[in-house]
């Protein structure tokens, strides 16, 4: 079975995360792992970040230490294969929103 | 081989015949299939929220003034209000005027202002869609405008095509490999690729649950998407929610209420026009019940016999279970007669057998007026060996069968020898006389592409007449005894369809026999002479149908059985209301405990707070606030002395954990319909069967509740060990009311 899951610092699985208020000009940051979880290497490792606009706030994410940039599925940041069990460790941080909430997507693939 | 002629000596006329005879070999025939699944890309998605920080005003009587921005409409804006309750964004505007026949496109923002600072917004909104037809006051000269928001047109009016990959390719074989998706995966794919590009599931409880080919199945042709989800998350009471993106709005599935404890920003008491929490307690079940997805258990042979464990009867259930098995039987005595069989067994089928007598032999003969006697004390007197050919692409039907006995001589001269049987299952040898002949019957069946049994063709050779060289010599002096002539008889069978659900079959039997051939001077019977004749029989119409099978390739695996899964969550002191139980038969039992503690946080105690502030916000259900998760946003722009001004109305929720937390409810074991139920059959026992019988799930453990019970048998239906038994209690016993194959 292939799996791919987005972790917190403890383990859970992240589908969803508010990181409530953030005060202008500060950055907030939050441990991740993508870690497979399935059964099966994973090849074609990709990540992507969706996001309305950026100009009141911005989602940014890191993985095995590279930025993620992409922005749709075709333009996706190629990251390392992963093993079972293998994950790759990174940070989710938003600046601070103009607009009164903003929300971003983190979302990622593997073949 | 080659044929040797020989001249006979003159004077001394030899008559010798020599037959030659051609049998078509059995086919040899195999197959190997080889299957390759292109694979399915895996995705997934976390969605990150922020807000910005709350501004409370400097003063405690700020001036509040108001940027209301409610553009398109034909006629001044007296009031509007939005709402969110989550599903949709709804806009309710009246406008001065008369103008039924308009339906705008309009954009809303509002920013509120204390003391000139900006305390709160709501970002453009623009409604394209009324969703009722406008409604005019003439006696005010108010025209009223309701838009919605929502992706409603997409999520029912789009028909989906088969997105299930087997339904559109097929495993050849399914007992090799199946085809499996993942739910998860295909309901984030259809929603993004047909209704909302952005979709996003907050909670993922099914991200481990599969449709697997022909047992969890499922097909996508002509449903909406809105159906789809009916079938997945809908089953667990999720909703499809929308999101603020942009000016418009992106599809989100989430749990109706907050399923975890979790924080937000405070709004300070001091800014809060009113603040009314209250409880809701009364909608926590006592019980709730969570079904899951049936647990499959491929059943092979070898696992059917670990399941029957230790029986007296082991060695017999061996032999009928396993399908590859070479066995003898024990051997059968009567008198001095002993008669051993051995069988073999190749994926279920039985492709050799052999049966050898042995018994005391007594040959007589009278020898110059004296009686010779010699008796032969466990020699062979029968062996038949029986060889089955199977079509390969039908396992089941069988293409050629042949039998061969071998018959000895036993006379007072007779030397004797040990052969060493052929097998299958014995390995022993048997003292026989002198081999005279091989029988052989011969049986070739024919099939129609429609799959019934079209002809059957039985041939057999039998020896007639026996002969030896210097047969009149004493004994001791005479040649081996052979056979001289040799019968042969067919007998043919055929079946054709005639219309009318009958069938026209045709039997026929042809065939030598030795007639005597008399000297016509003397009169005397010299020799025997073998003629072919036909014994006519004519064709006749029947109902009878010839045998036809299935034809499906052999599979190790005897059945899937499917148990069926469950937990119950127990409220204790907590629960007021009914008990409940849901139904989600995707749902993998390893994850029952967590959904179900789920479920159960969605129906727990919460505290509602409907809290009103004086200027717009943008808090729209799913933002976490320190209230709790918001689940209704209400702005009404109402006028005022100072023009309009505009009020919102937050609803939250939060759980109560006061007198238990959703995650301390009692787990029990889930326990199956005691009165009725489907079970393995192990074993025959007297008149029932003994049968594995599950009687609940275990979530804790993750493994089925099993017993070893007899289930009665009040018809005579002949189930098999692996059979699926359907049973009901019948005074206070389990009765067997049907079986599967």
């Amino acid at each position: 079975m292939k799996q791919l899951t987005l972790q917190d610092a403890d383990g859970a699985a992240l589908t969803a995360y508010a990181f409530g208020e953030v005060p202008e000009g500060q950055l907030v940051t939050k441990p991740l792992a993508l870690r497979n979880t399935g059964t099966e290497p994973l090849t074609g490792v990709r990540a992507w970040i969706e996001q309305a606009s950026t100009s009141d706030g911005e989602l940014r994410a890191t993985l095995a230490g590279i930025a993620i940039t992409g922005t749709t599925r075709e333009t996706a940041t190629a990251l390392p294969n992963l093993a079972p069990g293998a994950a790759h460790t990174g940070t989710a941080q938003f600046t601070s929103p103009t607009a009164p909430t903003d929300s971003g997507t983190l979302r990622w693939a593997a073949d | 081989m080659p044929l040797i002629l020989t001249a006979p000596s003159a004077g001394s006329p030899t008559e010798g015949s020599a037959t030659f005879t051609a049998t078509r070999p059995p086919s040899l025939l195999g197959q190997a299939t080889f299957t390759a699944l292109r694979p399915v890309p895996i995705e997934g998605a976390a969605t990150f929220t922020a807000l910005a920080p709350i501004v409370s005003p400097a003063s405690d009587s700020p001036l509040l003034t108001y940027g209301v921005q409610i553009s398109g409409l034909p006629g001044d804006v007296l009031s509007a209000e939005y709402e969110h309750a989550g599903p949709y964004e709804d806009l309710t505007v009246t406008v001065a005027g008369l103008y039924p026949l308009e339906s705008p496109d309009v954009t809303v923002q509002l920013a509120g202002y204390a003391d000139g600072v900006l305390v709160g917004m709501l970002p453009p909104r623009a409604f394209l869609a009324l969703s009722q037809e406008p409604e005019t006051d003439e006696a005010a000269q108010t025209t009223t405008y309701r838009y919605r928001t929502s992706l409603e047109g997409a999520l029912r009016g789009i028909r989906l095509p088969e997105l299930v990959t087997w339904k559109l390719n097929p495993s050849p074989n399914p007992c090799v490999t199946r085809q499996r998706l993942n739910v998860s995966g295909l309901v984030s794919r259809v929603m993004r690729e047909y209704v909302s590009p952005a979709f996003v599931l907050e909670h993922d409880p099914l991200v481990n649950a599969e449709w697997i080919e022909g047992l969890i199945d499922e097909s996508t042709l002509n449903i909406t998407p809105l159906d789809l989800w009916g079938k997945t998350y809908g089953l667990l009471g999720m909703e499809l929610h929308v999101d603020l993106l942009g000016a418009g709005v992106r599809l989100v599935g989430r749990w109706p209420q907050p399923v975890v404890a979790q924080g937000g920003p405070i709004i300070p008491a001091s800014v809060r026009l009113s603040s009314q929490p209250r409880y809701q307690r009364y909608q926590t079940p006592k019980r709730l019940t969570l079904k899951g997805a049936p647990h499959w258990t491929p059943l092979t042979p070898e696992l059917l016999l670990d399941w029957i464990g230790d029986h007296p009867d082991l060695l017999t259930l061996q032999r009928e279970i396993l399908p590859s098995f070479e066995f003898y039987d024990p051997p059968e005595s009567s008198g001095t007669v002993t008669v051993q069989r051995g069988y073999r067994k190749l994926n279920g089928q039985m492709v050799a057998q052999i049966e050898v007598t042995t018994d005391d032999v007594t040959a007589t003969e009278t020898v110059d007026g004296a009686q010779v006697l010699r008796l032969y004390r466990g020699v062979g007197t029968g062996l038949k060996t029986t060889r089955t050919t199977y079509d390969p692409d039908c396992p089941a039907r069988i293409t050629y069968q042949e039998t061969e006995s071998v018959t000895w001589a036993y006379q007072t001269d007779t030397e004797t020898s040990v052969i060493e049987l052929p097998g299958p299952g014995l390995n022993i040898g048997v003292t026989v006389g002198a081999e005279v002949a091989r029988e052989v019957t011969r049986t070739t069946y024919t099939y129609s592409p429609q799959g019934y049994l079209t002809s059957k063709t039985t041939s057999t050779e039998r020896t007639g007449s026996l002969e030896q060289v210097d047969a009149e010599n004493a004994p001791g002096e005479r040649g081996t005894v052979t056979a001289r002539e040799t019968l042969r008889q067919s007998v043919t069978e055929r079946w054709a369809p005639a219309g009318g659900g009958l069938w026209r079959y045709e039997p026929g039997t042809s065939g030598q026999t030795l007639l005597p051939l008399y000297d016509r001077a003397t009169g005397e019977a010299v020799r025997t002479v073998a003629v072919a004749r036909a014994t006519p029989d004519a064709p006749r119409l029947t109902d009878q149908a010839p045998p036809s099978y299935d034809c499906r390739p052999y599979c190790e695996v005897i059945r899937d059985v499917l148990d069926e899964t469950g937990v119950v969550l127990h409220a204790g002191d907590a629960g007021f209301a009914e008990d409940q139980e849901i139904s989600v038969p995707i749902l993998p039992a390893a994850d029952l405990l967590p959904v179900a503690r789920q479920l159960m946080a969605n129906t727990w105690h919460r505290e509602v707070t409907t809290l009103t502030l004086a200027w717009p916000v943008a808090y729209i259900p799913g933002t976490w606030l320190s209230d709790g998760r918001v689940q209704n946003l209400k702005i009404s722009v109402s006028p005022s002395e100072n023009g309009l001004e505009v009020t919102s109305e937050l609803t939250c929720a939060r759980l109560l954990t006061d007198l238990l937390g959703p995650g301390q409810a009692g787990v029990e074991a889930y326990r199956t319909d005691p009165q009725q139920g489907w079970a393995i059959m192990l074993a025959r026992s007297g008149q029932g069967a003994l049968a594995r019988v599950v009687t609940g799930w275990d979530a804790q453990t993750a493994e089925p509740l099993v017993e070893q019970a007899l289930i009665g048998f009040r018809s005579g239906f002949p189930p098999a060990p692996g059979d699926e038994l359907e049973w009901q209690l019948v005074r206070g016993q389990r009765e067997a009311t049907n079986a599967r194959r």
